[in-house]
């Protein structure tokens, strides 16, 4: 059925959006051979924002998630999943001080809790999740993680934890090549390609820009340092606590969104 | 322009009064758009989580807190939300997360999460334009919005 596009004559689209945080609309036009996330760009740009996980940008009366049909044509779309040519956009929004920006810790304590805590990956549930200690040093530690396909097939990924904010903050977190520990870039092999469905609490960004703030990779969810790095707006039971929370909580939430429905493949070759 | 019934300024400072625990406070004013004036009708207080030095509110509560603008041809004129001191400037926090980036929007910053019912005047008003949020003077504020009486009551007998 996701096919019969290629059949047809491209043509115009356009989709009104509604913003519930302002009560004004924005019309997106595309060609009907265009994916959704090439709409979903247009929205982001027309508002100047960037998104934001928790953000809701609803199809229709069944209220369909359209974050959801990212790689769609928005043809597809209109056809198998929500006809309407109105969307409605709500964003996560928020105002105060800023949650404290993470603050290097003393190396010592830091180095210390990081290896009481990677012990974590020698326990039967680190095993199911598939993860696996390949490099370990005083500050920083290199974890396996499976990507798993639709299909049950395994593409190997390695993260790597540091330990600089640890653990009054989560440990920096950033997924690397396997030969020098380089941080991975898009379009390679060793950076995977993430489409969350159904769940809003992850961001994989690479680059990450915002303002003044640049990061060449941004692990977006509330157990890695980076994201405290950056403005976010979190819900209060979702910020990393200090004695409760441990990279055990960053590497079974990674080893989640590399599983289906979440994991597309790498993002290249 | 906004033009502002003193009414819902009123109304705006006692709900700020809850709840009693010193976090922050947030609240929309909402209204029709009438050429180049907007005249806020409406006060609309989001199901926000609250902190001591921050507040949130999720996509949920945001839908929510604007399921009424297509309904009524209305829309979003101001953010309003308390800082727990003195200083009413944006933070970089308030510049990214507010709730809007369109330039023209407004977001005014009670201090002391209102405690002592400020007027305009003693609050920070933020307009975004287009390298950002940026600070109104007294004399720009009075440019920006305008309150006008809620109420008249010339009853002389009691």
């Amino acid at each position: 059925m996701e096919t019969t596009v290629a059949n047809q004559k491209p043509h115009t689209v356009t989709i009104v959006v509604h913003n519930e945080d302002t009560g004004k609309s924005i019309k997106l036009e595309g060609e009907s051979t265009d994916l959704v996330q090439t709409f979903i760009n247009k929205l982001y740009e027309a508002l100047s924002t960037t998104q934001k996980p928790d953000d809701r940008l609803r199809c229709g009366g069944a209220q369909v998630n359209v974050f959801s049909y990212a790689n769609l044509s928005i043809s597809d779309f209109e056809r198998n999943h929500c006809s309407a040519h109105e969307w409605v956009f709500a964003g996560a929004t928020g105002g105060g001080f800023v949650l404290p920006v993470p603050v290097k810790v003393d190396e010592e304590v830091a180095a210390a809790k990081l290896k009481e805590h990677l012990e974590w990956l020698g326990r039967q549930r680190a095993a199911q999740l598939g993860l696996r200690l390949v490099n370990q040093d005083r500050m920083y530690a290199v974890v396996r993680i499976p990507g798993v396909r639709a299909n049950s097939e395994e593409d190997d990924y390695y993260v790597r934890l540091g330990a600089d904010f640890y653990d009054k903050w989560p440990p920096t977190a950033a997924f690397v090549k396997p030969d020098s520990w380089e941080l991975a870039t898009t379009g390679t092999r060793w950076l995977p390609r993430i489409q969350c469905q159904g769940i809003n609490w992850f961001g994989l960004h690479a680059p990450y820009g915002n303002g003044n703030m640049v990061l060449p990779q941004l692990l977006c969810f509330t157990f890695t340092a980076e994201y405290y790095m950056v403005s976010h707006a979190p819900p209060a039971d979702s910020v990393w606590r200090q004695g409760y929370h441990t990279l055990a909580a960053t590497l079974s939430r990674l080893a989640e969104v590399l599983k289906p429905p979440h994991y597309q493949g790498p993002s290249g070759q | 322009m906004i033009v502002l019934s003193q009414l819902i300024w009123d109304t705006l400072l006692d709900e700020f009064r809850w709840p009693r625990s010193a976090v922050e406070r947030v609240a929309y004013i909402d209204g029709i758009p009438a050429g180049d004036l907007q005249i806020a009708t409406t006060l609309t207080i989001p199901n926000a989580e609250m902190h001591p030095t921050y507040f949130t509110v999720s996509a949920d509560a945001m839908s929510e807190a604007g399921k009424h603008f297509r309904l009524f041809g209305m829309e979003r004129l101001a953010q309003v939300h308390t800082h727990p001191g003195s200083g009413v400037k944006h933070s970089s926090f308030d510049d990214e997360n507010a709730y809007s980036q369109s330039d023209g929007s407004v977001s005014i910053v009670l201090p002391e999460h209102a405690r002592h019912r400020p007027d305009l005047m003693h609050c920070g008003i933020h307009v975004r334009e287009s390298h950002g949020w940026r600070n109104l003077s007294t004399a720009e504020i009075e440019r920006e919005i305008r309150i006008v009486p809620g109420c008249l009551d010339f009853r002389r007998y009691r």
